[in-house]
């Protein structure tokens, strides 16, 4: 089965019709969606911002991190399950539309970058460099990385929507 | 009231630069885009300050130290959506006169942004000590509430 015939399944399944037939669903979904980006990306924003030494520089990185991380896993589950239904709502659309694979494309590398950073050295000995004025260049990067792919994330996300 | 802001809108409606959004098929979107990210990097300071009011977030620091840190980027995203809010409005200006979600967007956003400017300003910045939980929770209530309808109401624009 090729991933656009299991667009197509998707397409026709009750979920996918309801979605797609209420007037309300939507909308409503796509407002949650939207609001949960503010939580979720909105806060990751911050803690990228203390990665790479640029605010609350004088807080510990790790007090900050993890006092962040709580409410942008929280914001990050919302926006999952809205997500997959908005795309359940259009698959098809969905699968031939290239804003909507750079999102995918990029979401994956937001995804990469935490999965790397979390397994580095500096990452697991904050505690070392957590209070210096001038955080390690991989913190840095990681910071870097996540807020371009999250912006790729919304830009692409934004214009999912528009046919070019 | 709407009506007398008619002449505001149809001078909106005629400015040149509302006419080069709506005429490109590109504008709309990237302004729109924009206007997204301004959201984000705005939301999620004022997210972080609120939290911290209601003492459910960033416990560890105080709560005038966050909002001195956070609040430029709360500013800055704030200027980045009115900027680009009002360049989308210009391109379709009449058409929001008529929108029933665009109409309830600028209820919510006049008193979102007075509400940022004075009460939220003045209890963010009260000395550690004198700040009521009830200011706190006040704060924190009325602004998310105000600015999450807000951005409910944008969204709404499109489907009214």
């Amino acid at each position: 089965m090729s991933i656009l015939e299991i667009c197509q399944w998707l397409q026709q399944t009750p979920i996918s019709v309801s979605i797609r037939e209420s007037v309300l669903m939507f909308p409503l979904i796509e407002g949650t969606h939207l609001l949960a980006l503010g939580l979720s990306t909105g806060t990751i924003v911050v803690s990228d911002l203390r990665m790479m030494g640029l605010v609350l520089k004088k807080e510990s990185a790790s007090d900050v991190l993890h006092q962040i991380l709580p409410w942008a896993i929280a914001g990050y589950a919302v926006m999952i399950v809205t997500g997959v239904l908005l795309f359940l709502s259009e698959p098809v659309k969905c699968y031939g539309n290239t804003s909507f694979r750079y999102k995918l494309l990029f979401l994956l590398l937001a995804g990469i970058n935490v999965l790397v950073f979390h397994s580095t050295k500096v990452y697991r000995r904050m505690d070392e460099w957590q209070n210096a004025d001038n955080p390690p260049r991989a913190a840095k990067l990681a910071g870097v990385i996540s807020l371009i792919s999250w912006g790729v994330v919304i830009i692409a996300g934004r214009t999912t929507a528009y046919h070019f | 009231m709407w009506q007398l802001l008619k002449p505001f809108f149809q001078w909106s409606d005629s400015l040149w630069v509302g006419h080069l959004i709506a005429g490109n098929t590109w504008a709309f979107p990237v302004v729109e885009t924009i206007h997204i990210l301004g959201l984000t990097v705005m939301f999620g300071a004022m997210i972080l300050i609120d939290l911290r009011l209601v003492g459910l977030g960033m416990r560890k620091e105080s709560v005038s130290l966050l909002t001195r840190n956070l609040e430029p980027y709360m500013t800055w995203g704030l200027i980045v959506m009115l900027v680009s809010g009002f360049l989308l409005f210009s391109s379709e200006a009449m058409k929001c006169y008529v929108n029933d979600g665009f109409r309830l967007k600028m209820e919510l956003l006049v008193p979102a942004v007075l509400f940022q400017f004075t009460f939220f300003r003045w209890v963010t910045r009260q000395d550690e000590v004198k700040r009521s939980s009830a200011a706190g929770w006040a704060a924190c209530v009325l602004s998310t509430v105000l600015w999450m309808g807000v951005g409910v109401c944008g969204r709404a624009i499109g489907f009214v």
